[in-house]
Formats: C-alpha cells, structure tokens, sequence
C-alpha cells in the first residue's frame, strides 16, 4: 500500500501509481482508496474516450456508482468519491497506473463535485490559466511551453476545479507530468536527456517538472478555447453567457454521466468560471516561434 | 385580459441559468436542452429570478424598461411565458 498525492487529495494506493507525488507518511487517513478487487459490471455503453487506441466503456448504477472498463487493460468501479475499485487484465504496471489516474480517478472526482475539463493547466504568477480544445489543438504542446518559460505545471490531460464559498474557480494541481510530442520537444528546444519516452513505440516524451509542483489549488484567472481556424480572429473573448454551453464540449468523462442534477452542477460551475475568469477563443499560434513569443507576452501581461 | 393575469409565476426547478448583461442562457436538466433569451426575455427572466410575480408585475417591469404600449406588452409577456411554460422552465401558481 502506498500513499501519493494528487489533485489535492491523499490516495492510497494497491498499485503503484508512479506519476503521482508520493507521501511519506503512509500511515495518514487518506482521501480515496484505490482497491483491487473483481468487478461485477453492469451493461456498459460505448464512449468517445479514447486512450492508446482502445476505447473506454461506461455505465452508472442507480446507486450513483460509475463503471468504466478499457480491454484488455483494466476495469473500474468508482464509489462514493472515496473509493476506486480496479480489476486490472495486464500485468504492465506503468499501463495500469497511466489508464488509473486519468479517467478513472476522474470518476471520483466528479463524484466529489469537481467541475472536470479536458484541458492542461499551468500556474502564470499567482493564478491558473487552462487550455482547451479538440485532440491535437496543443493543449499540451501550449501547456509545455508555457513551463519552459518559467510558468508551474497543474494539470495535463485532465483539470479538475472547486469553487470557494463565493463561487469563484481554484485548479486543483494534478500530478507533474506532463506529455508532449517529439516534434514538440524539438520545436522547443527540449534537451531530450531530461525526458523519459513514454512507452516503446510511441513518439511521446514525458516531461515531468517535480520541483516547485504547486500544493495549493490556484485561483482561474483565463481559459483558452484553443482552434485551428484561420476564419476566425486569432484572439477573441468568448461570451461568458454561452460558457456553460461551450464547456460541455470539454467534459472528459462519457457525456452519458451529464445527466440531471449532475449536468445542472455542470452548467452553474461554468458558469461561475465564466463570472471570475476571462475565456478567450484563441488560434493557436503557427509554429513553435509564434508560440513561444505568445507565450512570453502572457508573462509579462 | 388573457387567461395568465391572474396567474403568478415562478421559475421551475428544472432549470439553471447563466445571466450574463443582457443575455441568458438557460439549461433544462431534465431534458438536457439549452435555450437562449434575448434581451426582453432576459428582462423578464432577471424578474423571476428575483421571485415570484404576478403576470401584472411582469408587464410593469417591461413597459418601464421599453417603450411599448400596455397591449403590445400584454401580448408579448403572454406568449414568452406561454413558451417557458411549456418548455417547463417556469411555472405557473393560480
């Protein structure tokens, strides 16, 4: 059993879960439970979530509780907000922990209230900036360089958001790691010796920035809409009022889940993120020059 | 007279809103369909909002927003809230 810390919860762990910060003291109560155990799931419907090219299956119980099942990787059932079930069909442990703390931790994270995007954060000064946008928009390819030039990582992949008692946005830190493209590390100049591949066979590099990982959730300050679409402005604001409407697009989970009152939370936390954060839709900047010269403008804004 | 006035009205609990200066967004999380207002709408929406009111009141915070005549005000208050109502967004207490 070991202890990590992510997305400013404690987690016990049965498996290893090698990108999250560990804990020394594993005798600490912790947040959530992560157990192997078999799983008796339901009927499970198709998703758009894919990871490594295998598509995740999903169903929710009448009791509130969420199945979420990858073949020939591993299956989960998330309950409660506290405990995350894993039945795993491999014995690639780095596998297993890369399919755990993305979509299936964010099962509990939903449960536990938090709004949920499918965007990579960093920490510019004191506040959060998100990045959104459909696969390959350069979520993380912005996000990267952004911590090249000095910004703290928060979240790669998945952002998960709680709000104070005056409804106002804080990114919860996930776990330093963050996932860039070869072609990325070279655009930006990456010395490849400090990078560890993701796995064989796969033109991935992780970068991971384990000094000075935020522990603090940080309050939202901007959210980019990132495009590709030369007919639009290359910057524009958003309309705060359509925000709720425009993040449902970028909810990473299976969007049968945003139902009902889970859906209504959906649409008043955006809405809330909209109040105190500026959303801006944003071309993405053509080459790695263009971004990074965008990226040192947002420093010194 | 329409068959509303002596109605009052309030919003449902099917719904949440996004209100923003002078536009609204509005989900039904029943059905999960959106809606949108425009700014007369989103004058009577802001209304609601605020509580409860009578098809009276409504038309009072119309014509003292816009210039528009007490029949025109009747008719148009009368048929966005028929909408609403029936798109189970507000509801209606005799």
């Amino acid at each position: 059993m070991s202890l990590y810390r992510a997305f400013d919860l404690r987690i016990h762990s049965e498996i290893l879960l090698p990108e999250l910060i560990p804990l020394e003291n594993a005798d600490q109560e912790a947040d959530v439970k992560i157990v192997r155990s078999t799983v008796d799931f339901p009927d499970l419907e198709p998703t758009s979530i894919h990871r490594r090219g295998i598509m995740a299956q999903s169903a929710e119980d009448v009791n509130g509780a969420i199945y979420l099942r990858w073949e020939g990787v591993a299956g989960y059932k998330a309950v409660n907000g506290d405990t995350l079930y894993i039945e795993p069909y491999t014995d690639d442990a780095e596998l297993l922990s890369l399919f755990t703390v993305s979509e299936a931790l964010g099962c509990i994270l939903l449960q536990r209230g938090l709004l949920l995007l499918h965007a990579s954060s960093v920490q510019v000064g004191s506040v959060a900036y998100s990045f959104l946008g459909e696969p390959g928009a350069g979520k993380s390819t912005t996000a990267t360089a952004f911590v090249k030039h000095g910004s703290h990582l928060l979240s790669d992949d998945l952002t998960a958001i709680c709000f104070d008692d005056n409804n106002r946005p804080f990114v919860l830190p996930a776990y330093p790691q963050l996932k860039i493209w070869e072609n990325t590390v070279n655009g930006l100049n990456f010395d490849k010796s400090e990078l560890t591949p993701v796995a064989e066979g796969i033109n991935k590099f992780s970068l991971r920035p384990g000094v000075n990982f935020p522990a603090e959730p940080i309050p939202l300050a901007k959210i980019f809409l990132l495009h590709d679409r030369p007919e639009l402005p290359a910057t524009q604001k958003f309309s705060p009022v359509e925000a709720p409407i425009e993040l449902v697009r970028h909810f990473p989970l299976s969007a049968r889940l945003l139902r009902g009152k889970v859906h209504q939370r959906h649409f008043q936390q955006s809405s809330w993120c909209a109040t105190h954060a500026q959303i801006w839709n944003k071309r993405r900047p053509a080459g790695f020059a263009a971004l990074e010269k965008w990226v040192s403008e947002q420093h010194s804004a | 007279m329409n068959e509303l006035s002596g109605k009052e009205f309030k919003l449902s609990s099917a719904q949440v809103s996004s209100n923003v200066a002078d536009e609204v967004v509005i989900l039904n999380h029943d059905k999960g369909v959106y809606y949108g207002l425009g700014e007369v709408g989103a004058t009577l929406w802001s209304a609601l909002e605020s509580g409860p009111k009578s098809f009276d009141e409504l038309c009072a915070v119309v014509t003292a927003e816009y210039e528009v005549d007490r029949e025109t005000c009747e008719a148009d208050v009368a048929a966005l809230l028929s909408e609403l109502m029936h798109e189970k967004l507000v509801e209606a207490d005799s």
